[in-house]
C-alpha cells in the first residue's frame, strides 16, 4: 500500500511549497522581522541563477551554491521539482483540476521540444548579455503575477471594504493588536498601485488556459525551467520501473501528468518528461510500477531527441534579441556616462551600474512588492526594450524612503545590492530640478517650501532672489529620493522633479562619498 | 436548476446586505463634541466664550507629570471625557524622526493622554495622523508613537485612504470653504490636538493650528490657495476640544522636519484657545505672535486671543 501514499505525500509537498511561496511573498514587507529568506524560491531557481550568471559574465559562488539543492535533487530524482515543488506547477495542477477536469491526459506530442528550443533562445540571449528568461521563468512569472496582478487588486478590495465603518474599526483593531497585521503586509494603509498589472495577469491566465488543450500544457511544452532540469538529468537515479506483471491496460498512460509514458509500450517512458508524480504507480492494478534507483545510463542519448536545425534557429533568435536589446538608444551612455534611456530612469539605491543591472535583473518584481512607499514600479519604456519590467522609482507615486533599504535585501540576483541605511545620503540615484515656471514660489510669489520641508537630506536651499526667498537644489546633497516631487503641491506635474541626471552609480561608492562629504570626511568615515 | 436559482438568490441577498452596509457605514456617525462650526460664526465653546482664555503651563520632573498637572489645572480630564467616549488624539507624527529630534510629538505625551482618557472610562482612544513621510508603519516605529499608543491601550490609525475622510464645510473660510477631514475626528466624542512647537520654513512656526494640516486629505491645496490664510480658515471650522502643546523639547532650526537645533523647554501647555496656544508657542520659538501671519489671521477671524497680556497664564509644577 505504499504506492498510493507516495502520491498523497507528493500532494502534501506541493501544498506546503505553495503555501511557503505565498507566505514568503506576503512577508516581503518592511521590516523583514523574521529574517525570512523571502526570495528563496528565486534564489534556488537554477534558470534564474543560470541566466543571471551567464548574462552578467560573473561567477557568484553564493548564487550558484543556492541552486545546488535543486540540481542535486534533479540528478537524483529527475524533474521531481516540477511535480513536488514548483508553485506554478501546483497552481496549474489546481487549475487543471478545477476548470479543465474534462481534458484528457494524452501522450506527449512533438510540442514537448518547444521548451528546449525556448531554453536555447534564453541561454544564448543571456550569453550575449541580454535577459530573456524573465518572460518564461515560472518562478519569476508567478512572483510577478502575484505582485502586479494579485497584491494590487487585493489591496484595492481591502481598501474598498474599509469604507464600511465596522470593517475599518476591525482593521484598526487588527493593526494595533496583531503583530502580523501591524506589519501592514496584508492591509496596507494606502492602496497599492502597479503599472502593467494586466499584462502580468494576461500571461498568467494564458498559461492556465492552455490547460484546455492538455494537462500541464505549460510544463510539458513551454517551461524552460523544466527543460533545464531535463537537460541536467536525462537519466535520473530514481526512475520508473515496470515489472513483468504489466498487462498493458494503459491506465497509467491515461493518468500520466505529462504524457511521458509510451502508449505503444507502457513499460517504457521518456525520462526527461517524467515529473515523478507517481500517479502511474498509484493507478496500476497489478502494482507493476515502482520507482527505484537504477544506475544504468541506457537510453540517455535518445532522451532529448531535438532537431539541431531548430536549436540553431532558436539560438539565433536569442542572439537577435540580445543584439536588438543592445542597440536601443538606451544602450548608449550620455557624455556624463550615465544611461541615456530616459530622463525618468531612476533606479533604486544600491542598483549596480546600468548595463550590469539589465543583465542581472530577472524582473521578478520582488523589489516592487517590497517597496513600502509603492514608488518602485516596473519600467515601461524608461530603460528601453531591454529594460522592460526592471524597477524604476516613480516619485509621484512614492518616494525612496530615507530609512528603508528593503529592495536590496530582497533582490535575488544582486541587481540591487544590499546597502546600509546610513549610507543612503551618499548614494545618488537622481537629482531634483526645480521648474521655475510652475513652482508657486518662483512663478506666483507664494510661500510654500514643501520641498524644503520634506527633504530628508537638507538639499533645498532658500536663496534670496527678486526680494524673496526661493528654493534651489544643492546637487551635492540631493540624492534623488523624490520626497520633494512626491509632496510638491503643484498638480498634476510637480514643479520639482527628479531626473536621472544625478544618477551617479557609474562613479562607485567612494567617489560618491567624496562628492557628498568632500575628500577629507569621505576618507575619514 | 433549483441549485442555480438558490445561488442567484444568495448573491442578490449578499449584494443587498453589502450595499446596505456600505451606505450605512458611509455617513458620519456624529460624536458629542460639536467642534464643527455652523453658519452662525466660528464655533467657540461655552467654556471659552466670555472668559479670559486660559493657558496652563506645567513644569515637572517627568513628561507624564507635566501632562497630568496641566490637564488637572484646566479642570481634569473628566471635564472632557465621559465613560464610553471615543477620543481622538492628533499628535504630530508626520516624519521619520526620533523623539529626541523634536520633529514629532513625544510619545510619552501621547501615552499620558491615553491613560488619562482611559481612566475616565473612554472606550476607544485613537491616535490619528495623515503622514507626510511614508510608509506609516515605519513612522509609527521611529517616532515611538505606535508603541506608545498601543502600550497605553490606544490605537494608532494611519489615515491614508480618502474613504476615511468626510467633507466638512468651513463657512467662514476666506480661501478654504470646505475640506475633507478624517472621519474619526468628526465622529469622535472628544478631539485632542497634541502638537509640538517647531519653526517652520513656510509658515514661520508650527504649533496647534498648523498641526491640523495633518487631518485633511488634500493639504497640497492649502499651499495652492495660500498657506497662512488656509491655516487660519481651517481653525475657524474645526476646533479641538483640548490642546496639549508638547513643549518638552522644541525645534529651533530647520523645521518642521529637522534635524536641527533643539531646546529643552520642559513644559507642557494645556488650553482651549488655538490662537493663544500658538501665540505662546511663537514666543518659545523666539517670535512675536504678530510675526506669525496665520496666528494674526486667526485672531482677526475671531478664533481666539493672540495678545498674551489678555490671556490668563497659570504656571503649575507637578
Amino acid at each position: 500500500m505504499s504506492k498510493p501514499r507516495a502520491a498523497t505525500v507528493r500532494r502534501i509537498s506541493q501544498g506546503l511549497f505553495l503555501a511557503a511561496f505565498l507566505s514568503l511573498f506576503t512577508l516581503t514587507v518592511w521590516p523583514i522581522g523574521l529574517a525570512a529568506p523571502v526570495d528563496i524560491f528565486l534564489r534556488t531557481d537554477p534558470l534564474t541563477v543560470l541566466t543571471a550568471l551567464l548574462a552578467a559574465k560573473v561567477w557568484v559562488l553564493s548564487l550558484a551554491l543556492l541552486a545546488l539543492p535543486v540540481i542535486v535533487l534533479t540528478l537524483l530524482a529527475g524533474r521531481a521539482y516540477c511535480g513536488w515543488v514548483c508553485p506554478l506547477g501546483t497552481t496549474i495542477d489546481l487549475s487543471d483540476r478545477l476548470f479543465f477536469a474534462a481534458t484528457k491526459s494524452r501522450p506527449i506530442t512533438e510540442r514537448r521540444r518547444w521548451k528546449y528550443y525556448i531554453l536555447a533562445a534564453v541561454a544564448v540571449s543571456a550569453l550575449f548579455g541580454a535577459q530573456l528568461g524573465y518572460f518564461v521563468d515560472p518562478i519569476v512569472v508567478l512572483t510577478r503575477t502575484l505582485t502586479l496582478a494579485v497584491f494590487g487588486p487585493l489591496s484595492a478590495l481591502a481598501q474598498a471594504l474599509a469604507g464600511i465603518g465596522w470593517v475599518q474599526d476591525a482593521y484598526t483593531y487588527l493593526q494595533n493588536h496583531v503583530d502580523f497585521f501591524a506589519r501592514q503586509a496584508l492591509l496596507p494603509p494606502q492602496q497599492a498601485v502597479f503599472r502593467l498589472g494586466w499584462v502580468a495577469l494576461a500571461t498568467f491566465v494564458g498559461i492556465l488556459a492552455l490547460g484546455a488543450l492538455e494537462k500541464r500544457f505549460w510544463c510539458r511544452n513551454l517551461c524552460p525551467l523544466g527543460a533545464l532540469l531535463g537537460v541536467i538529468s536525462r537519466v535520473p537515479l530514481l526512475r520508473r520501473r515496470v515489472s513483468d506483471n504489466c498487462t498493458a491496460c494503459l491506465r497509467c498512460v491515461r493518468q500520466c501528468s505529462t504524457g511521458a509514458i509510451n502508449a505503444e509500450d507502457p513499460t517504457t517512458h521518456r525520462m526527461v518528461e517524467c515529473i515523478q508524480c507517481y500517479k502511474c504507480a498509484a493507478v496500476c492494478p497489478e502494482q507493476a510500477v515502482r520507482f527505484v534507483p537504477q544506475l544504468s545510463l541506457a537510453g540517455r542519448e535518445a532522451q532529448l531527441d531535438l532537431s539541431r536545425r531548430r536549436l540553431l534557429a532558436f539560438g539565433a533568435l536569442g542572439l537577435g534579441w540580445a543584439a536588438m536589446a543592445h542597440t536601443v538608444p538606451a544602450a548608449r551612455p550620455t557624455v556624463i556616462g550615465n544611461p541615456s534611456a530616459s530622463p525618468q530612469l531612476i533606479r533604486p539605491p544600491g542598483s549596480v551600474p546600468e548595463p550590469e543591472l539589465l543583465d542581472r535583473c530577472v524582473r521578478c518584481q520582488q523589489c516592487v512588492k517590497a517597496c513600502p512607499t509603492n514608488g518602485l514600479q516596473p519600467a515601461l519604456a524608461e530603460a528601453g526594450l531591454d529594460g522592460l519590467w526592471t524597477p524604476v522609482l516613480v516619485p509621484r507615486i512614492g518616494s525612496c524612503s530615507e530609512k528603508c533599504n528593503l529592495c536590496g535585501q530582497v533582490c535575488p540576483t544582486g541587481a540591487i545590492e544590499p546597502i546600509r541605511v546610513e549610507d543612503k545620503p551618499a548614494i545618488f540615484i537622481g537629482q531634483a530640478i526645480i521648474d521655475r515656471s510652475s513652482c508657486i514660489v518662483w512663478a506666483a510669489d507664494q510661500s510654500c517650501f514643501v520641498c524644503d520641508e520634506v527633504c530628508p537630506y537638507d538639499a533645498i536651499i532658500q536663496k534670496m532672489a527678486e526680494g524673496k526667498k526661493r528654493p534651489i537644489v544643492n546637487e551635492h546633497t540631493c540624492t534623488g529620493c523624490g520626497e520633494c516631487e512626491k509632496n510638491c503641491p503643484v498638480q498634476p506635474l510637480a514643479a520639482i522633479r527628479v531626473f536621472s541626471l544625478g544618477d551617479r552609480r557609474h562613479w562607485g561608492r567612494q567617489r560618491q562619498r567624496v562628492w557628498r562629504y568632500g575628500k577629507q570626511r569621505a576618507d575619514g568615515s | 436548476m433549483a441549485d442555480k436559482l438558490g445561488r442567484r438568490e444568495f448573491l442578490r441577498g449578499a449584494v443587498t446586505v453589502g450595499a446596505a452596509a456600505l451606505i450605512g457605514g458611509c455617513g458620519p456617525r456624529g460624536g458629542r463634541g460639536a467642534r464643527i462650526s455652523g453658519a452662525a460664526g466660528p464655533r467657540v465653546p461655552e467654556h471659552v466664550m466670555g472668559a479670559k482664555p486660559m493657558l496652563v503651563i506645567a513644569a515637572g520632573r517627568k513628561i507624564e507629570d507635566r501632562v497630568r498637572a496641566a490637564v488637572s489645572e484646566l479642570g481634569g480630564m473628566g471635564r472632557f471625557v465621559k465613560r464610553g467616549d471615543t477620543v481622538v488624539i492628533k499628535p504630530n507624527a508626520a516624519w521619520q524622526r526620533s523623539p529626541a529630534q523634536a520633529a514629532t510629538t513625544h510619545p510619552e505625551v501621547v501615552s499620558a493622554l491615553i491613560k488619562m482618557c482611559k481612566e475616565q472610562g473612554a472606550t476607544r482612544v485613537l491616535v490619528v495622523e495623515h503622514m507626510i513621510d511614508m510608509p506609516p508603519r515605519l513612522i509609527w516605529d521611529i517616532t515611538g508613537l505606535g508603541a506608545a499608543a498601543r502600550g497605553a491601550g490606544g490605537e494608532a490609525v494611519s489615515a491614508h485612504d480618502q474613504r476615511g475622510y468626510v467633507k466638512v464645510n468651513i463657512p467662514h473660510g476666506k480661501v478654504l470653504t470646505s475640506d475633507e477631514v478624517i472621519r474619526d475626528i468628526v465622529e469622535a466624542d472628544v478631539f485632542i490636538n497634541a502638537p509640538i512647537p517647531k519653526v517652520h520654513n513656510a509658515s514661520v512656526i508650527t504649533a496647534s493650528m498648523k498641526n491640523m494640516m495633518g487631518v485633511v486629505w488634500n493639504r497640497q491645496y492649502w499651499h495652492q490657495v495660500g498657506l497662512q490664510q488656509s491655516i487660519a480658515d481651517f481653525s475657524t471650522g474645526v476646533r479641538p476640544d483640548l490642546i496639549i502643546l508638547d513643549a518638552n523639547r522644541i525645534l529651533l532650526t530647520n523645521g518642521p522636519k529637522g534635524p536641527g537645533r533643539t531646546k529643552d523647554v520642559l513644559q507642557v501647555v494645556a488650553g482651549f484657545d488655538p490662537v493663544a496656544v500658538d501665540a505662546y508657542a511663537a514666543t518659545l520659538l523666539g517670535f512675536q505672535p504678530s510675526e506669525v501671519p496665520h496666528v494674526e489671521l486667526a485672531y482677526k477671524a475671531g478664533v481666539g486671543q493672540m495678545d498674551l497680556s489678555k490671556v490668563q497664564m497659570k504656571h503649575v509644577k507637578a
